[in-house]
Protein backbone atom coordinates (compact mmCIF):
# COMPACT_ATOMS: atom_id res chain seq x y z
CA UNK A 1 0.00 0.00 0.00
CA UNK A 2 1.53 3.47 -1.08
CA UNK A 3 2.24 6.05 1.78
CA UNK A 4 -0.45 9.04 2.40
CA UNK A 5 2.45 11.15 2.35
CA UNK A 6 5.95 10.59 0.61
CA UNK A 7 9.00 12.93 1.12
CA UNK A 8 11.73 12.90 -1.45
CA UNK A 9 15.02 14.68 -0.75
CA UNK A 10 13.79 17.96 0.58
CA UNK A 11 15.80 20.76 0.54
CA UNK A 12 15.27 24.30 1.75
CA UNK A 13 17.37 26.96 2.07
CA UNK A 14 17.27 30.31 3.85
CA UNK A 15 19.47 32.89 2.61
CA UNK A 16 22.78 31.43 3.48
CA UNK A 17 21.70 28.75 5.73
CA UNK A 18 20.45 25.12 4.07
CA UNK A 19 17.98 23.61 7.02
CA UNK A 20 16.73 20.75 5.29
CA UNK A 21 19.55 18.56 2.91
CA UNK A 22 17.69 16.06 1.24
CA UNK A 23 15.11 14.76 3.61
CA UNK A 24 12.82 11.75 3.25
CA UNK A 25 9.89 10.51 4.89
CA UNK A 26 7.25 8.15 4.48
CA UNK A 27 4.20 8.45 6.34
CA UNK A 28 1.00 5.51 6.22
CA UNK A 29 -2.78 5.98 6.48
CA UNK A 30 -3.56 6.10 10.14
CA UNK A 31 0.41 6.66 11.12
CA UNK A 32 1.62 8.90 13.82
CA UNK A 33 4.87 9.72 12.90
CA UNK A 34 7.42 11.78 15.28
CA UNK A 35 9.53 13.95 14.30
CA UNK A 36 12.48 14.84 16.65
CA UNK A 37 15.63 17.06 17.06
CA UNK A 38 16.75 20.08 18.95
CA UNK A 39 16.45 23.77 17.94
CA UNK A 40 17.23 24.35 14.70
CA UNK A 41 17.48 21.23 13.14
CA UNK A 42 14.73 21.82 10.08
CA UNK A 43 11.64 19.77 12.04
CA UNK A 44 9.21 23.06 11.83
CA UNK A 45 10.39 23.54 8.34
CA UNK A 46 9.67 20.21 7.32
CA UNK A 47 6.02 20.82 8.71
CA UNK A 48 5.80 24.24 7.06
CA UNK A 49 6.84 22.74 3.59
CA UNK A 50 4.14 20.00 4.14
CA UNK A 51 1.24 22.63 5.18
CA UNK A 52 2.45 24.65 1.91
CA UNK A 53 3.06 27.93 3.93
CA UNK A 54 7.19 27.30 2.60
CA UNK A 55 7.80 26.24 -0.46
CA UNK A 56 11.57 23.60 -0.82
CA UNK A 57 14.12 24.56 -3.23
CA UNK A 58 14.63 20.92 -4.81
CA UNK A 59 12.44 18.11 -3.74
CA UNK A 60 8.66 16.63 -3.69
CA UNK A 61 6.28 16.07 -1.25
CA UNK A 62 3.67 13.64 -2.61
CA UNK A 63 0.26 13.38 -1.42
CA UNK A 64 -1.98 10.62 -2.27
CA UNK A 65 0.98 9.74 -5.35
CA UNK A 66 0.31 13.55 -6.53
CA UNK A 67 3.16 16.29 -6.16
CA UNK A 68 1.98 19.16 -3.89
CA UNK A 69 4.51 21.53 -5.12
CA UNK A 70 3.96 20.68 -8.99
CA UNK A 71 -0.29 21.19 -8.59
CA UNK A 72 -2.25 23.82 -10.57
CA UNK A 73 -3.95 26.29 -8.04
CA UNK A 74 -7.46 24.34 -8.90
CA UNK A 75 -5.87 21.61 -7.51
CA UNK A 76 -4.09 22.49 -4.73
CA UNK A 77 -7.07 24.41 -3.55
CA UNK A 78 -9.08 20.88 -3.60
CA UNK A 79 -6.09 18.77 -2.00
CA UNK A 80 -4.54 21.18 0.71
CA UNK A 81 -7.39 21.51 3.02
CA UNK A 82 -6.69 17.88 3.41
CA UNK A 83 -3.39 18.48 4.86
CA UNK A 84 -3.80 20.59 8.24
CA UNK A 85 -1.65 21.70 10.49
CA UNK A 86 -1.17 22.79 14.36
CA UNK A 87 1.06 25.36 15.65
CA UNK A 88 2.57 25.76 19.15
CA UNK A 89 1.77 28.91 20.42
CA UNK A 90 -2.07 28.61 21.81
CA UNK A 91 -2.26 32.05 22.75
CA UNK A 92 -1.63 32.99 18.79
CA UNK A 93 -3.44 30.04 17.33
CA UNK A 94 -6.89 31.89 17.14
CA UNK A 95 -8.00 35.04 16.02
CA UNK A 96 -8.03 37.35 19.12
CA UNK A 97 -10.91 39.53 17.92
CA UNK A 98 -13.13 35.87 17.52
CA UNK A 99 -15.31 34.10 19.75
CA UNK A 100 -14.48 30.24 19.75
CA UNK A 101 -17.08 29.47 17.91
CA UNK A 102 -16.66 31.82 14.82
CA UNK A 103 -13.62 30.23 14.69
CA UNK A 104 -14.78 26.72 14.59
CA UNK A 105 -17.12 27.76 12.32
CA UNK A 106 -15.29 30.00 10.02
CA UNK A 107 -13.17 26.72 7.66
CA UNK A 108 -16.79 25.26 7.54
CA UNK A 109 -18.17 28.71 6.31
CA UNK A 110 -15.23 29.23 4.06
CA UNK A 111 -15.94 25.42 2.08
CA UNK A 112 -19.96 26.21 1.34
CA UNK A 113 -21.70 25.24 4.75
CA UNK A 114 -24.22 27.80 5.03
CA UNK A 115 -27.53 25.55 6.65
CA UNK A 116 -27.18 27.37 10.24
CA UNK A 117 -29.20 24.10 11.61
CA UNK A 118 -26.45 22.02 9.80
CA UNK A 119 -23.76 24.27 11.29
CA UNK A 120 -25.18 23.71 14.59
CA UNK A 121 -25.16 20.12 14.67
CA UNK A 122 -21.66 19.64 13.40
CA UNK A 123 -20.45 22.21 15.81
CA UNK A 124 -22.10 19.90 18.41
CA UNK A 125 -19.96 16.66 16.77
CA UNK A 126 -16.77 18.50 16.86
CA UNK A 127 -17.34 20.01 20.28
CA UNK A 128 -17.97 16.42 21.94
CA UNK A 129 -15.05 15.03 19.69
CA UNK A 130 -12.62 17.20 21.48
CA UNK A 131 -14.35 17.18 25.03
CA UNK A 132 -15.28 20.93 24.73
CA UNK A 133 -18.45 22.92 26.53
CA UNK A 134 -21.15 24.41 24.75
CA UNK A 135 -19.95 27.53 27.63
CA UNK A 136 -16.51 27.16 25.85
CA UNK A 137 -17.70 28.48 22.42
CA UNK A 138 -19.07 31.95 23.73
CA UNK A 139 -15.73 32.96 24.95
CA UNK A 140 -12.79 34.48 23.13
CA UNK A 141 -9.36 32.91 23.31
CA UNK A 142 -8.46 35.46 26.08
CA UNK A 143 -10.94 33.69 28.04
CA UNK A 144 -9.49 29.82 27.65
CA UNK A 145 -6.49 28.28 28.87
CA UNK A 146 -3.93 26.39 26.59
CA UNK A 147 -5.27 23.54 26.62
CA UNK A 148 -9.27 24.54 25.67
CA UNK A 149 -7.66 26.41 22.29
CA UNK A 150 -5.49 23.40 21.08
CA UNK A 151 -9.36 21.82 21.38
CA UNK A 152 -10.78 24.27 19.73
CA UNK A 153 -8.42 24.41 17.11
CA UNK A 154 -8.34 20.64 16.65
CA UNK A 155 -12.02 20.96 16.39
CA UNK A 156 -11.58 23.56 13.84
CA UNK A 157 -9.18 21.26 11.53
CA UNK A 158 -11.55 18.38 12.27
CA UNK A 159 -14.21 20.44 10.71
CA UNK A 160 -12.64 19.83 7.58
CA UNK A 161 -12.34 16.13 7.67
CA UNK A 162 -8.34 16.58 6.99
CA UNK A 163 -6.69 13.11 6.01
CA UNK A 164 -3.33 14.33 7.65
CA UNK A 165 -2.35 16.74 10.33
CA UNK A 166 1.24 18.25 10.83
CA UNK A 167 1.66 19.07 15.12
CA UNK A 168 3.98 21.20 15.42
CA UNK A 169 4.86 20.95 19.13
CA UNK A 170 0.84 21.17 19.94
CA UNK A 171 1.44 20.33 24.08
CA UNK A 172 5.08 22.06 24.29
CA UNK A 173 2.98 25.00 25.55
CA UNK A 174 1.02 23.61 28.18
CA UNK A 175 1.19 21.97 31.81
CA UNK A 176 2.00 18.34 31.66
CA UNK A 177 -1.88 17.30 33.04
CA UNK A 178 -2.85 19.17 29.94
CA UNK A 179 -0.47 17.65 27.35
CA UNK A 180 -1.92 14.10 27.97
CA UNK A 181 -4.97 15.18 27.56
CA UNK A 182 -4.57 16.52 24.20
CA UNK A 183 -2.51 13.99 23.45
CA UNK A 184 -5.31 11.30 24.21
CA UNK A 185 -8.03 13.55 22.36
CA UNK A 186 -5.06 13.19 19.24
CA UNK A 187 -5.21 9.76 19.70
CA UNK A 188 -8.99 9.03 19.71
CA UNK A 189 -9.57 11.27 16.86
CA UNK A 190 -7.33 8.63 15.05
CA UNK A 191 -9.17 5.69 16.09
CA UNK A 192 -12.58 7.28 15.04
CA UNK A 193 -11.26 8.90 11.76
CA UNK A 194 -8.28 7.71 10.82
CA UNK A 195 -6.06 10.67 10.32
CA UNK A 196 -2.21 10.49 10.08
CA UNK A 197 -0.24 12.99 12.15
CA UNK A 198 3.57 14.02 11.80
CA UNK A 199 4.04 14.91 15.39
CA UNK A 200 7.12 17.61 15.74
CA UNK A 201 8.52 17.48 19.38
CA UNK A 202 12.00 18.03 21.21
CA UNK A 203 10.58 15.97 23.45
CA UNK A 204 11.58 12.20 23.18
CA UNK A 205 9.37 10.55 25.77
CA UNK A 206 6.32 12.84 24.29
CA UNK A 207 6.90 11.07 21.18
CA UNK A 208 7.90 7.54 22.37
CA UNK A 209 4.52 7.22 24.44
CA UNK A 210 1.77 8.32 21.36
CA UNK A 211 4.24 7.78 18.05
CA UNK A 212 4.46 4.66 15.73
CA UNK A 213 7.69 5.50 14.55
CA UNK A 214 10.50 8.64 15.19
CA UNK A 215 12.12 10.04 12.67
CA UNK A 216 15.57 11.62 13.91
CA UNK A 217 16.55 15.37 11.96
CA UNK A 218 19.90 16.62 13.12
CA UNK A 219 21.31 19.84 10.93
CA UNK A 220 18.76 19.29 7.79
CA UNK A 221 19.33 15.49 7.38
CA UNK A 222 17.85 12.24 8.74
CA UNK A 223 19.99 10.69 11.28
CA UNK A 224 18.15 7.60 12.42
CA UNK A 225 14.32 6.29 12.80
CA UNK A 226 13.19 4.86 15.49
CA UNK A 227 10.11 1.96 15.92
CA UNK A 228 8.40 2.61 18.80
CA UNK B 1 -16.00 48.85 25.55
CA UNK B 2 -19.08 51.45 26.90
CA UNK B 3 -17.27 51.31 30.16
CA UNK B 4 -14.39 51.91 29.82
CA UNK B 5 -14.68 55.13 27.53
CA UNK B 6 -16.97 56.26 30.79
CA UNK B 7 -14.58 55.15 33.07
CA UNK B 8 -12.59 58.37 31.62
CA UNK B 9 -14.13 61.89 32.54
CA UNK B 10 -12.08 63.39 29.56
CA UNK B 11 -12.95 61.23 27.46
CA UNK B 12 -16.91 61.13 28.37
CA UNK B 13 -16.72 65.03 28.48
CA UNK B 14 -15.53 64.86 25.36
CA UNK B 15 -18.01 62.46 23.60
CA UNK B 16 -20.96 64.71 25.06
CA UNK B 17 -19.37 67.69 23.48
CA UNK B 18 -19.14 66.15 19.73
CA UNK B 19 -22.22 65.01 20.47
CA UNK B 20 -23.14 68.38 20.88
CA UNK B 21 -21.59 69.29 17.99
CA UNK B 22 -22.80 66.75 15.63
CA UNK B 23 -26.45 67.21 16.85
CA UNK B 24 -26.07 70.95 16.03
CA UNK B 25 -24.32 69.92 12.73
CA UNK B 26 -27.23 68.04 11.75
CA UNK B 27 -30.17 70.17 13.36
CA UNK B 28 -28.61 73.49 11.95
CA UNK B 29 -29.55 73.17 8.19
CA UNK B 30 -33.28 71.40 9.11
CA UNK B 31 -34.27 74.56 11.47
CA UNK B 32 -32.79 76.61 9.27
CA UNK B 33 -33.55 79.53 11.74
CA UNK B 34 -32.05 82.62 10.01
CA UNK B 35 -29.72 83.28 7.01
CA UNK B 36 -26.16 82.99 7.89
CA UNK B 37 -25.19 85.03 4.78
CA UNK B 38 -27.97 87.17 5.97
CA UNK B 39 -26.11 90.95 5.34
CA UNK B 40 -26.68 93.54 7.18
CA UNK B 41 -24.26 96.53 7.32
CA UNK B 42 -25.92 99.05 9.88
CA UNK B 43 -24.62 96.43 12.57
CA UNK B 44 -21.64 95.56 11.27
CA UNK B 45 -18.27 94.47 13.55
CA UNK B 46 -20.51 94.61 16.86
CA UNK B 47 -19.16 93.51 20.60
CA UNK B 48 -21.07 90.80 21.70
CA UNK B 49 -24.16 91.95 23.05
CA UNK B 50 -28.16 90.26 23.94
CA UNK B 51 -29.15 90.78 20.57
CA UNK B 52 -25.30 89.21 19.20
CA UNK B 53 -24.27 86.94 21.39
CA UNK B 54 -20.74 86.80 19.94
CA UNK B 55 -20.99 90.00 17.95
CA UNK B 56 -21.30 90.53 14.12
CA UNK B 57 -18.59 90.19 11.29
CA UNK B 58 -17.69 93.03 9.17
CA UNK B 59 -20.81 92.48 7.07
CA UNK B 60 -23.00 92.66 10.21
CA UNK B 61 -24.03 88.49 10.22
CA UNK B 62 -24.27 87.14 13.29
CA UNK B 63 -21.11 85.60 14.33
CA UNK B 64 -22.90 82.53 16.74
CA UNK B 65 -25.50 81.72 13.51
CA UNK B 66 -22.34 81.52 11.28
CA UNK B 67 -20.58 79.19 13.58
CA UNK B 68 -23.33 77.09 14.03
CA UNK B 69 -23.81 76.52 10.07
CA UNK B 70 -19.95 76.24 10.16
CA UNK B 71 -20.24 73.62 12.07
CA UNK B 72 -22.53 71.64 9.20
CA UNK B 73 -19.61 72.50 6.93
CA UNK B 74 -16.57 71.76 9.08
CA UNK B 75 -17.58 68.50 10.60
CA UNK B 76 -18.77 67.00 7.46
CA UNK B 77 -15.64 68.09 5.70
CA UNK B 78 -13.57 66.68 8.52
CA UNK B 79 -15.42 63.61 8.48
CA UNK B 80 -15.22 62.91 4.64
CA UNK B 81 -11.60 63.19 4.64
CA UNK B 82 -11.27 60.79 7.64
CA UNK B 83 -13.49 58.42 5.93
CA UNK B 84 -11.83 58.40 2.08
CA UNK B 85 -7.97 58.61 3.47
CA UNK B 86 -8.93 56.20 6.54
CA UNK B 87 -10.86 53.66 3.88
CA UNK B 88 -8.21 53.91 1.16
CA UNK B 89 -5.31 54.10 3.81
CA UNK B 90 -6.16 51.27 5.27
CA UNK B 91 -6.90 49.30 1.76
CA UNK B 92 -3.73 50.21 0.47
CA UNK B 93 -1.27 49.44 3.52
CA UNK B 94 -2.94 46.03 3.98
CA UNK B 95 -2.57 44.94 0.52
CA UNK B 96 1.33 46.25 0.76
CA UNK B 97 1.67 44.49 4.03
CA UNK B 98 0.08 40.89 2.97
CA UNK B 99 1.91 40.67 -0.66
CA UNK B 100 4.83 41.89 0.01
CA UNK B 101 7.42 41.51 -2.72
CA UNK B 102 6.70 43.74 -5.78
CA UNK B 103 3.29 44.81 -4.65
CA UNK B 104 4.80 46.25 -1.75
CA UNK B 105 7.88 47.89 -3.00
CA UNK B 106 5.63 49.26 -5.83
CA UNK B 107 3.38 50.42 -2.95
CA UNK B 108 5.44 51.69 -0.62
CA UNK B 109 7.12 53.65 -2.92
CA UNK B 110 3.76 55.30 -3.64
CA UNK B 111 3.39 56.11 -0.11
CA UNK B 112 6.62 57.24 0.25
CA UNK B 113 5.70 59.30 -2.62
CA UNK B 114 2.73 61.02 -1.06
CA UNK B 115 4.26 61.52 2.35
CA UNK B 116 7.51 63.54 1.06
CA UNK B 117 5.37 66.33 -0.01
CA UNK B 118 4.44 68.92 2.86
CA UNK B 119 0.88 68.25 3.23
CA UNK B 120 -0.69 71.66 2.95
CA UNK B 121 1.29 72.63 -0.29
CA UNK B 122 0.43 69.61 -1.73
CA UNK B 123 -3.43 70.34 -0.71
CA UNK B 124 -2.61 74.10 -2.40
CA UNK B 125 -1.26 72.81 -5.47
CA UNK B 126 -4.60 69.89 -6.07
CA UNK B 127 -7.01 72.48 -4.67
CA UNK B 128 -4.93 74.86 -7.20
CA UNK B 129 -5.94 72.29 -10.07
CA UNK B 130 -9.21 71.44 -9.08
CA UNK B 131 -10.47 74.53 -7.97
CA UNK B 132 -12.71 75.42 -4.69
CA UNK B 133 -15.13 73.63 -3.28
CA UNK B 134 -16.57 71.00 -0.75
CA UNK B 135 -16.36 68.49 -3.01
CA UNK B 136 -12.73 69.29 -3.95
CA UNK B 137 -11.62 70.38 -0.58
CA UNK B 138 -12.34 66.87 0.43
CA UNK B 139 -10.63 64.89 -2.04
CA UNK B 140 -7.55 67.52 -2.04
CA UNK B 141 -7.37 66.33 1.99
CA UNK B 142 -7.72 63.02 1.35
CA UNK B 143 -5.12 62.64 -1.33
CA UNK B 144 -2.35 64.54 1.07
CA UNK B 145 -4.06 62.22 4.14
CA UNK B 146 -4.00 58.74 3.32
CA UNK B 147 -0.64 58.03 2.69
CA UNK B 148 0.43 58.26 6.39
CA UNK B 149 -2.64 55.47 7.18
CA UNK B 150 -1.67 53.04 5.26
CA UNK B 151 1.97 53.20 6.53
CA UNK B 152 1.09 52.88 9.33
CA UNK B 153 -1.64 50.02 8.43
CA UNK B 154 1.22 48.36 6.34
CA UNK B 155 3.10 48.01 9.51
CA UNK B 156 0.49 46.80 11.61
CA UNK B 157 -0.22 43.82 9.15
CA UNK B 158 3.51 43.15 8.46
CA UNK B 159 3.31 42.52 12.32
CA UNK B 160 0.55 39.99 12.83
CA UNK B 161 0.61 38.37 8.98
CA UNK B 162 3.04 35.24 10.35
CA UNK B 163 0.27 34.84 13.86
CA UNK B 164 -0.48 31.59 13.56
CA UNK B 165 -4.52 32.08 13.14
CA UNK B 166 -3.52 33.94 9.81
CA UNK B 167 -1.44 30.90 8.70
CA UNK B 168 -4.07 28.60 10.00
CA UNK B 169 -7.03 30.76 8.08
CA UNK B 170 -4.51 29.90 4.65
CA UNK B 171 -4.12 26.52 5.43
CA UNK B 172 -7.99 25.79 5.56
CA UNK B 173 -8.12 27.56 2.57
CA UNK B 174 -9.43 31.00 3.12
CA UNK B 175 -9.04 33.20 -0.14
CA UNK B 176 -6.33 36.53 0.18
CA UNK B 177 -9.76 38.59 0.54
CA UNK B 178 -11.17 36.74 3.33
CA UNK B 179 -7.75 36.57 5.32
CA UNK B 180 -7.44 40.71 4.80
CA UNK B 181 -11.29 41.03 5.92
CA UNK B 182 -11.59 38.77 9.10
CA UNK B 183 -8.11 38.77 10.34
CA UNK B 184 -5.91 41.02 9.51
CA UNK B 185 -7.86 44.27 9.29
CA UNK B 186 -9.88 43.31 12.67
CA UNK B 187 -6.54 43.05 14.33
CA UNK B 188 -4.26 45.37 13.29
CA UNK B 189 -7.19 48.97 12.54
CA UNK B 190 -7.32 50.14 15.63
CA UNK B 191 -4.50 51.99 16.00
CA UNK B 192 -4.51 53.36 12.73
CA UNK B 193 -8.17 54.25 13.90
CA UNK B 194 -6.55 55.83 16.55
CA UNK B 195 -4.26 58.20 14.39
CA UNK B 196 -7.35 58.98 12.29
CA UNK B 197 -9.52 60.18 15.20
CA UNK B 198 -6.28 62.65 16.90
CA UNK B 199 -5.99 63.25 12.79
CA UNK B 200 -9.72 65.08 12.62
CA UNK B 201 -8.03 67.90 14.58
CA UNK B 202 -5.26 68.62 12.01
CA UNK B 203 -7.97 67.66 9.12
CA UNK B 204 -9.52 70.48 10.40
CA UNK B 205 -6.90 72.97 10.37
CA UNK B 206 -5.76 72.36 7.45
CA UNK B 207 -9.49 73.27 6.26
CA UNK B 208 -9.07 76.11 8.68
CA UNK B 209 -5.72 77.01 6.37
CA UNK B 210 -6.49 76.68 3.03
CA UNK B 211 -9.59 78.87 4.03
CA UNK B 212 -7.35 81.50 5.57
CA UNK B 213 -5.30 81.27 2.34
CA UNK B 214 -8.07 82.09 0.36
CA UNK B 215 -8.50 79.11 -1.61
CA UNK B 216 -10.58 76.64 0.44
CA UNK B 217 -14.58 77.33 -0.24
CA UNK B 218 -16.76 79.88 -1.37
CA UNK B 219 -17.58 82.83 0.44
CA UNK B 220 -20.93 81.64 0.96
CA UNK B 221 -20.19 78.69 2.28
CA UNK B 222 -19.78 79.44 6.33
CA UNK B 223 -17.27 77.63 7.40
CA UNK B 224 -14.75 78.26 11.00
CA UNK B 225 -11.50 78.47 8.95
CA UNK B 226 -12.73 81.11 6.13
CA UNK B 227 -14.68 82.89 9.25
CA UNK B 228 -11.32 83.19 11.15
CA UNK B 229 -9.33 84.30 7.75
CA UNK B 230 -11.85 86.97 6.93
CA UNK B 231 -12.05 88.24 10.38
CA UNK B 232 -7.61 88.39 10.29
CA UNK B 233 -8.46 92.23 8.65
CA UNK B 234 -10.39 93.13 11.95
CA UNK B 235 -8.25 91.65 14.19
CA UNK B 236 -7.81 95.21 15.88
CA UNK B 237 -10.98 96.53 16.04
CA UNK B 238 -12.99 93.47 16.08
CA UNK B 239 -11.07 90.70 17.44
CA UNK B 240 -14.84 88.12 17.91
CA UNK B 241 -14.77 87.46 14.41
CA UNK B 242 -11.25 85.42 14.58
CA UNK B 243 -11.41 84.87 18.47
CA UNK B 244 -14.78 82.93 18.46
CA UNK B 245 -13.96 80.70 15.43
CA UNK B 246 -10.38 80.32 16.26
CA UNK B 247 -11.91 79.13 20.07
CA UNK B 248 -14.46 76.79 17.92
CA UNK B 249 -11.48 75.15 16.13
CA UNK B 250 -9.54 74.45 18.97
CA UNK B 251 -11.87 72.98 21.14
CA UNK B 252 -12.94 70.63 17.95
CA UNK B 253 -8.99 69.83 18.15
CA UNK B 254 -9.07 69.25 21.53
CA UNK B 255 -12.39 67.06 21.67
CA UNK B 256 -10.50 64.79 19.00
CA UNK B 257 -7.18 64.57 20.28
CA UNK B 258 -8.49 63.41 23.69
CA UNK B 259 -11.21 60.91 22.49
CA UNK B 260 -8.04 59.67 20.36
CA UNK B 261 -5.85 59.27 23.40
CA UNK B 262 -8.62 57.40 25.07
CA UNK B 263 -9.13 55.42 22.46
CA UNK B 264 -5.77 54.44 22.46
CA UNK B 265 -5.82 53.04 25.92
CA UNK B 266 -9.03 51.13 25.33
CA UNK B 267 -7.51 49.62 22.58
CA UNK B 268 -4.42 48.48 24.21
CA UNK B 269 -4.37 44.75 24.77
CA UNK B 270 -2.77 45.31 27.60
CA UNK B 271 -5.42 46.57 29.23
CA UNK B 272 -8.39 44.47 27.86
CA UNK B 273 -8.67 42.08 30.41
CA UNK B 274 -9.50 39.68 28.14
CA UNK B 275 -12.31 41.84 26.53
CA UNK B 276 -11.84 42.26 22.87
CA UNK B 277 -13.73 45.15 21.04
Amino acid sequence: MPPLLRIKNLVKTFEDNKVLNGIDIDVKKGETLGLFGSSGSGKTTVGRCIAGLERSDSGSIFFKGKDLQAMSRREKKKVRPQIQMIFQHPEISLNPRMKAFDSLVEPLKIHGWDDKCSLENKVEELINLVGLRREHLARYPAHLSGGEIQRVVLARILSINPEFIVADEPTSMLDVSVQAQVLRIMEKIQQEKGVSYLLISHDIDVLRKVCHRIVFLKNGRISGVENA
Amino acid sequence: MTGKIFRRKDMTISILLLALLVVVAISYPLLALSDPNAIDLTNKNLAPSAEHPLGTDYLGRDILNRLAAGTTTSLSIAAGVSAISLFVGVLIGCISGYYGGIIDETLSRIIDIFLSFPGIVFALAIMGFLGGGVINLILALSVVHWAKYARLMRGQVLSIKENEYVLSAKIIGAGDFHIMRKHLIPNSVATVIILATIDIGHVLLSIAALNFLGIGLPADIPEWGAMLSAGKEFMRTSPYQTIFPGMAITMVVIIFSIIGEGLRDIFDPNDTGGEYL
